[in-house]
């Protein structure tokens, strides 16, 4: 299991920044959808799912008992990217924690928004995709990747 | 029936069953077969129970089980699912059951040693448990619960079994009544108010109630004063709820039109499930003699579809006992035959809109078919499977008796991917 850090939780609690799970569905489909309370504890990725009815709660259901991966995307405000893979490990849906996350679900939501499940999701990589990283890394990497006319030697270049 | 020793080398093994089907949970096959089994619990595990978090057998008593021990009344899955197992299992069961054992601090389900799966832990007692009704009573006396549902039994007796053979074989309800020697068949609907009004005061905890009870049979007409009972207490409830109807079950005998007609319009009850119990006209009249006799088969699921026109597709299910149709002397000889005769009978209820709750027959102790052998777990999983197929396919509703509203009958934990 990879390290959430701490650079990450950090990104995470900003409130700008965008989190996006992407799950399966039984028949192999992808679905993605924008999840506002993904958050981090511990080392584990945390998300509210408010409706039992929701399709990324059936994908999940379907990807925790076969045991398969989901994918999320991090970005920040200043449009750093993060990928991560991970796995569902449980799914929370009573109890006293269930019931303190639901009280405070209410207080930042409303009194009738309910809450269905507290998900957890174990990391097992976590890359840092945003585009100025990823070009520096794929032109160290694999310098054999670029079009020829951005290497090509131009009149300005000595100057 | 003595345990034969040698019952694993006579029927697949849960691996056997896992890896035969590869489209159903592993985690789920696992919680079938130790509904199928029976679970015990080592010290360690007796000792992870917190008494003031956790609710044990002692703290409310169920009518399926005449074991208070003290042990978790039931078990917290990783999917968020729950494995209902508070009921008597057979001592001597004709099979070993499963251990729940702590191994590095977890909680874990094991088998000859080996673990099989981690829980995630025990079921939590709901606030209420902790206070008296008006009477001094625990309010745990007259509403019990399940994590997220309230379970209010409203007839302790069944009067199917007041004549001999009537009563459903399969079932220790009634014989377990009356061997504790009890005679209040209703408590007063005061101490059930009370013990409601506590309840609702658990925000987050509650999603569901059930209401159930023996059959009546009295009345002007066959089942009336039944009907009458529930209808009590469900405005009581109904007192308690701003909107037109609230997320509820009653689980009770098949009522006729006139009757479910009353049900719809003088209450707030949301969802019926009437139990039709065996899917065979010939195997019904066997095991369920009293039903067979006073209603019968046909005039059964007849009633069922009824149900349908009057609360709507969706809310409406119907529970069984799946296994007990393999009951001797009277069931049927081999698991291929049943599944053969069942299935298409499965097909024409569930085409209907109605889910099929079917709960796995453990041969309960002081039921009359105690010290029977279960069938094989590759016999209720691929049952299971079939009925998902069809549910899939004909049942608009997955929510209306699924994992969070009961969570006892397994086959409909499948709908959660719906």
């Amino acid at each position: 299991m990879v390290k959430i850090n701490d650079e990450l939780k950090q990104i995470l609690d900003e409130p700008d920044t965008l989190k996006v799970l992407a799950v399966n569905n039984r028949e192999g489909v992808p679905h993605v959808v924008f999840k506002g309370t993904l958050h981090a504890e511990d080392n584990q990725f945390v998300f509210y799912d408010l409706l039992q009815s929701s399709e990324i709660n059936k994908n999940l259901v379907n990807t925790i008992w076969f045991e398969k991966k989901l994918a999320i995307n991090i970005l920040s405000k200043d449009r750093r990217s993060f990928h991560i893979v991970g796995t569902p490990v449980k799914s929370v849906t009573a109890g006293k924690y269930f019931e303190s996350v639901y009280e405070n679900i209410q207080e930042r939501f409303g009194r009738d928004t309910d809450l269905n499940a507290i998900w957890y999701i174990e990391p097992e990589q976590i890359q840092e995709v945003s585009f100025a990283y990823r070009q520096a890394e794929q032109r160290e990497k694999f310098p054999i990747l670029a079009h020829l006319d951005q290497i090509t030697r131009r009149d300005d270049d000595d100057e | 029936m003595a345990r034969d020793k040698e019952w694993r080398k006579k029927e697949p093994s849960l691996k056997d069953v896992q890896a035969k089907y590869t489209d159903l949970p592993k985690s789920w096959i696992l919680k079938a077969d130790i509904q199928r089994r029976g679970l015990t619990y080592t010290k360690a595990a007796v000792d992870k129970i917190d008494p003031n978090i956790h609710v044990v057998n002692s703290d409310a008593g169920s009518g399926f089980r005449n074991n208070l021990d003290y042990v978790p009344e039931g078990l917290i899955w990783k999917d968020g699912s729950y494995l209902v197992a508070n009921f008597d299992f057979d001592e001597n069961s004709a099979r070993d059951p499963y251990v729940i054992d702590v191994v590095d601090d977890k909680i874990v389900i094991t088998d000859e040693g080996e673990i099989f799966d981690e829980v995630l832990g025990y079921w939590e007692k709901p606030d209420f448990y902790n206070k008296r009704a008006s009477n001094g009573e625990p309010l745990s006396k007259y509403i019990t619960s399940r994590p997220q549902r309230l379970d209010i039994s409203v007839n302790k007796y069944c009067h199917f079994w007041d004549k001999p053979g009537d009563g459903c074989k399969y079932c220790p309800l009634t014989p377990t009544y009356k061997c504790s020697g009890a005679t209040e068949e209703q408590y007063e609907h005061k101490y059930i108010r009370e013990a409601f009004a506590e309840a609702l005061k658990q925000k987050g905890r509650f999603t569901h109630v059930m209401l159930t009870g023996g059959s009546i049979l009295s009345g002007k007409e066959l089942l009336d004063d039944e009907l009458e009972s529930y209808i009590a207490i469900l405005k009581i409830l109904g007192e308690f709820f701003t909107t037109d109807r609230f997320p509820s079950q009653l689980i009770a005998t098949a009522f006729n039109e006139r009757q479910l007609e009353r049900l719809k319009n003088e209450t707030k009850l949301m969802t019926y499930t009437p139990d039709i119990e065996v899917l065979n006209s010939e195997k019904f009249d066997w095991i369920c003699h009293g039903k067979s006799r006073e209603i019968g088969y046909e005039e059964w699921k007849r009633r069922i579809y009824k149900a349908v026109d009057v609360f709507g597709k969706g809310n409406v299910s119907s529970g069984m006992v799946l296994g007990v149709e393999l009951a001797t002397p009277n069931g049927f000889t081999s698991e291929d035959e049943a599944f053969n005769v069942i299935i298409p009978e499965a097909e024409e209820i569930i085409s209907h809109g109605v889910a099929l709750a079917a709960n796995i027959w453990r041969p309960a102790p002081k039921s009359i078919l105690q010290g029977q052998k279960s069938a094989s777990l590759d016999y209720f999983v691929r049952v299971y499977r079939e009925f998902d197929r069809l549910q899939r396919k004909y049942c608009p509703n997955p929510y209306t008796d699924d994992f969070r509203r009961c969570g006892a009958h397994i086959g409909l934990d499948l709908m959660r991917t719906y």
